[in-house]
């Protein structure tokens, strides 16, 4: 039962890189045809257990910026430049793009059920 | 949240500007028999917002394409000159037609992904309704 607050607080955060995720598809689809731009993505999602660095103050360290999980970075994955320079393949996207579909639904699959326990639990 | 709004921006900047692209190629396609038409090309560059650190597309202005017009002979033309030839239309209906058509894939990769943003965007609005 105490478990659910931190099941919640993971299927949030699966939800917030899926999104962020998402855009960055979104960006390099949009950008599939711009000479010598570089496809990006963000590192895989990993539940954070142990958040002892977590910045919980505006003055601490690294306190306004983004997570590096969500800071996309160059796709070394991506295969041959086209003559133009870039990396872009859009059947590669649409695959990414499939899977962070299915980890954003995941997650908010996860947090609808985890939010029915902790009401019968309460007895609502 | 913010990230899925800002990502419908994205996309339909991308939209934006393959729909700019494939309003030239019909242009030059319009164009393809005038004599003394040289095809109109745009190109794409990325944009930087600096406040969210995204790139959107940006089209450049109209360039002319600088290649050598075919030269027509026909001197019934009334453009002609003294021996009998004039500049023909610089569009290659093979190029434009494959440029149509990488333009329209493009568009649509883009209609996708705007449209899977929106799914997702609706899924984590249903949560506030249950």
């Amino acid at each position: 039962m105490f478990d659910i607050p931190d099941l919640m607080r993971t299927a949030q955060d699966l939800a917030r890189h899926s999104g962020a995720r998402q855009t960055v598809i979104a960006q390099n689809i949009a950008q599939a045809d711009t000479p010598g731009y570089r496809a990006q993505d963000l590192p895989p999602f990993h539940a954070q257990a142990d958040r002892a660095l977590a910045a919980t103050r505006p003055t601490h360290l690294d306190a306004g910026a983004r997570p590096a999980e969500l800071t996309p970075r160059t796709d070394r994955s991506a295969p041959a430049l086209s003559p133009n320079g870039n990396t872009v393949s859009l059947e590669g996207q649409m695959m990414q793009a499939a899977q962070t579909r299915q980890a954003h639904d995941m997650a908010l699959s996860t947090y609808t059920s985890a939010r029915a326990i902790l009401r019968t639990a309460m007895g609502r | 949240m913010s990230d899925l709004f800002a990502s419908f921006a994205l996309s339909a900047s991308g939209m934006e500007a393959q729909a700019r692209r494939l309003r030239h190629v019909s242009e030059n396609i319009a164009n393809a028999d005038t004599p003394g038409y040289r095809r109109k090309t745009i190109d794409f560059r990325a944009e930087m917002d600096r406040d969210t650190g995204l790139s959107r597309v940006a089209t450049g202005p109209v360039q002319l394409d600088p290649r050598e017009l075919p030269r027509v002979y026909d001197p019934s033309h009334p453009l002609a000159d003294e021996d009998g030839y004039h500049d023909g239309s610089g569009v290659d209906l093979m190029i434009e037609i494959a440029d149509a058509r990488e333009a329209g894939r493009s568009y649509e990769a883009n209609l996708r992904a705007f449209d899977q943003t929106r799914q997702m965007t609706q899924g984590l609005l249903d949560l506030l309704r249950r």
